[in-house]
């Protein structure tokens, strides 16, 4: 049994990058260039699993989104994937209900590691 | 300190074991590549000895250091007598920070071995910030992560493409003002100051990005120029994270194509080779100073880094100082503060 599993960052190259590893395992990819285009997906497909999710992006940036999914109730759990290592930004997002950060440049089976155990196939 | 000891030579083997005092060292001593690779995945080791043949000893640190592991590991190389100036270069390539030559005796070992604490200890010395001025405005030039850029890009770089760079001061000068360029903004907004990384690519190194990044040589123009957009993005990373341990805090930007023209100029400018001859990529940190903008909070858009914290009435914070805008916040902030709130912010990022 598959999971779904949402990736959100502005750069093609990451989005590809994480959904080759992520697909490996067996995962069902779907990409999303920035929050607002996360939120509009993610309300169709509700049998997401798993968000992947940069921080710097346009229009709504990754914090933001995690605002928003927090304020909706969302029970999706969600893992920052940036090149940020701020520790107040870390601690924001944690308050925020993330579950995982990552900073750029990353492990492919360290990704991988992190969604079996937040979102295992075949669950 | 956990140490893994690679060498086929029982007798050597042994009397290395005996050199590192047992108190200090927890070492796990084995005879070939497969056993050290399984002892590494086991649990990390500090540091990885290793006895490198004269041929192929270069692969066998870089898969040592791909272990499983080892990614953060001192690799130690032992070599014959008189290896090949072109045998220790590559060993250094590889990710080997030192090397020891046949015969040694133990107590050169136990200070090679020891090596890396006292890197440690002066690593965490300069570290230290001596003290702040702040009615001095701030020289980004002086700054050990400004000046360290180039190796702190290429390392993050090394890592993104899973090879090493050789890194060079200067601008390379076969680059023309066609060759692809992407930068990142960032910002320093209560200093006034604006910072600029750019990643530019020789026409080799554009073809490594399609081959190597992208996986598709033929991959188009505008999949390379996002990949080249990534790589600046993450030397933006680079530099912020570098720059939080002297309690710098920058705002990055989105990354953006952008143009050579301007370059070398003044700039801080570093050249960093790829393996093999296969392109060079420069990598160019521009600072300049600006004038922030007082405007209404019905003028904030998209890119505004604010230069102060924004607190409510009672004082709780709302917005810290340094964030940058998006839509989705200046709009907010537009609503919630209204347009006879005014507020200082930097120019786009």
């Amino acid at each position: 049994m598959t999971a779904r599993v949402m990736v959100i960052d502005d750069s093609m190259l990451v989005r590809r990058q994480v959904s080759a590893a992520l697909k490996t395992p067996g995962y069902l990819v779907t990409e999303a260039v920035d929050g607002v285009d996360a939120l509009e997906k993610l309300a169709g497909l509700t049998d997401t699993k798993l968000i992947v999710c940069d921080v710097n992006m346009p229009r709504m940036n990754g914090i933001e989104l995690l605002e928003r999914l927090s304020a909706q109730g969302s029970a999706v759990p969600v893992v920052m994937l940036t090149t940020e290592g701020q520790p107040e930004l870390i601690q924001r997002a944690r308050s925020l209900g993330a579950k995982g950060w990552i900073v750029k440049p990353f492990k492919p089976e360290f990704l991988v590691a992190t969604a079996a155990k937040l979102a295992p196939l075949g669950a | 300190m956990r140490v893994i000891l690679l060498n086929e030579r029982r007798a050597e083997r042994d009397a290395m074991v005996r050199a590192l005092p047992q108190d200090s060292y927890r070492v796990e001593a084995v005879g070939d590549e497969t056993a050290a690779l399984a002892a590494i995945a086991r649990e990390a080791p500090q540091v990885v000895v290793f006895s490198a043949p004269s041929k192929g000893g270069q692969d066998l640190a870089r898969r040592l250091r791909g272990g499983e592991n080892a990614a953060e590991a001192y690799l130690l190389a032992i070599v014959e007598a008189t290896p090949a100036n072109k045998e220790l270069s590559n060993l250094i390539s590889a990710g080997v920070h030192d090397f020891m030559r046949r015969p040694f005796a133990d107590v050169e070992l136990l200070e090679r071995v020891r090596a890396p604490e006292r890197l440690l200890r002066w690593s965490r010395s300069v570290s230290k910030p001596f003290a702040f001025d702040f009615s001095a405005a701030l020289d980004v030039t002086t700054l050990r992560s400004w000046r360290n850029l180039g190796q702190l890009v290429a390392e993050d770089l090394s890592e993104m493409a899973g090879s090493p760079f050789s890194v060079s001061q200067g601008y390379p000068a076969h680059l023309g003002a066609d060759a692809a360029c992407a930068s990142i903004p960032m910002s320093l907004a209560g200093d006034q100051l604006e910072l600029r990384l750019s990643i530019v690519a020789d026409t080799q190194a554009t073809k490594w990005v399609r081959e190597t990044l992208l996986g598709d040589s033929s991959a188009q123009d505008s999949a390379m120029r996002d990949a080249l957009r990534e790589l600046a993005n993450t030397a933006g990373g680079s530099l912020k994270r570098a720059a939080l341990s002297e309690s710098i805090t920058l705002t990055t930007g989105i990354p953006r194509d952008d143009s050579t023209a301007r370059f070398p100029g003044k700039h801080l400018c570093w050249s960093l080779k790829l393996e093999g001859g296969s392109g060079c990529l420069a990598v160019v940190g521009e600072v300049r100073s600006h004038t922030n903008q007082r405007i209404s909070a019905a003028q904030l858009t998209e890119g505004m880094v604010l230069a102060h914290d924004i607190r409510s009435e009672g004082g709780v914070l709302i917005v810290p100082a340094g964030s940058r805008l998006t839509a989705t916040s200046a709009n907010r902030l537009a609503a919630m503060l209204g347009p006879r709130y005014f507020l200082e912010v930097a120019p786009a990022a």
